[in-house]
């Protein structure tokens, strides 16, 4: 697996959380808004959405019932549990903790990507 | 005129996600696969809308959902995690027992002390539990070994206020029976899940599961 594939794969969870603190989705409403406000840098699988809206609704972070639409068949519309936000609230200010971290040392590093060490 | 259900690749791609999640109920596999056609549709409907042919925009779907082995497989894998199955049966059925011998002590001891009616309703209640119970944790387990907790606390509250007035052998040996069964029912609800359950706060939230609504 690549980088930027690993880096997906652990970050899809909570790209669905941050995406339904907007409002309640369908899955395909989500990948969507995913695209949307990455500006299609991340394309999150669109198949793997559904595996992971699987294990947030088994955590108690989002749940799902199937509404009536308007026009057409019913569809599942998954909203964000207060588990959900919480985690949400948690996980975000983790990230802003890890990447400031890890924005720290990268500066630190050359192009060549060697660290700068201060001489002893 | 193009149809999906006539392309070869398109069933195919549909029997490979059949193949992977085939353990599963098939109430289960009818919603998730409800889920993922409704999904493709709307992605055939976009590639359409940019200009491609049905046929196109059927391919450029499918390659965009992804690998169907691997998506099956992956639901099948989170279906079983949510799964508690025999485990939250069995839990559930000893917690039942449980119910209905906390039920005959404690309307022992409520008569005593003076409260007969509560202690036929407890008696009803005690054997009417273990049928709930194994209907409910058949399929809410969560719901079902939540609510066990709470209603764990409460009769063995109900179990030491009646008995600390009226203490002898047959109650010491009772209450130790029922603090035994308390001990196994929690190693029976810890093993539901994968590795030991850790409860939490969450755990003590009561929240019903949500009528589906499904109209069409």
């Amino acid at each position: 697996m690549t980088n930027d594939q690993e880096l997906k794969k652990g970050s899809t969870p909570i790209l669905i959380l941050a995406v339904l603190e907007g409002s309640p989705r369908h899955g395909y409403a989500i990948a969507r808004e995913i695209e949307r406000q990455c500006a299609d840098a991340l394309k999150v699988g669109e198949g793997a959405l559904y595996p992971a809206l699987r294990a947030l609704e088994r955590e108690g972070m989002v749940e799902s019932a199937w509404e009536t639409q308007p026009t057409g068949p019913a569809r599942r519309i998954y909203t964000l549990t207060d588990a959900g936000h919480a985690k949400l609230a948690a996980s975000l200010r983790s990230w802003q903790r890890f990447s400031s971290a890890v924005n720290a040392v990268l500066g630190e590093t050359d192009l060549g990507g060697t660290p700068h060490v201060q001489p002893t | 005129m193009f149809s999906p259900l006539d392309d070869p690749n398109i069933t195919h791609w549909f029997e490979r996600l059949d193949t992977a999640w085939k353990r599963m109920p098939a109430e289960e596999q009818t919603r998730q696969r409800e889920e993922v056609q409704q999904h493709l549709e709307a992605l055939v409907a976009a590639h359409e809308e940019l200009g491609s042919s049905p046929e196109e925009a059927w391919s450029l779907a499918l390659v965009q959902f992804g690998n169907p082995t691997k998506i099956g497989r992956k639901l099948h894998q989170e279906w079983r995690q949510g799964r508690v199955g025999f485990r939250a049966e069995m839990a559930a059925i000893f917690f039942g027992l449980e119910i209905q011998a906390l039920m005959w002590f404690v309307g022992i001891g409520l008569p005593m002390l003076g409260f007969p009616i509560l202690a036929d309703v407890l008696f009803c209640l005690g054997t009417t539990q273990l049928i709930l119970y194994v209907m409910i944790g058949r399929r809410y387990p969560r719901q079902a070994i939540k609510a066990a907790l709470y209603l764990d606390i409460l009769h063995s509250t109900w179990l030491l206020g009646t008995y600390h007035t009226n203490i002898s052998s047959a109650s010491v040996l009772s209450f130790f029976f029922v603090v035994g069964l308390h001990v196994m029912f929690a190693y029976f609800a810890s093993v539901t899940r994968r590795g030991w359950y850790k409860p939490t706060l969450n755990d003590f939230k009561l929240t019903l599961p949500k009528r589906r609504q499904v109209s069409r």
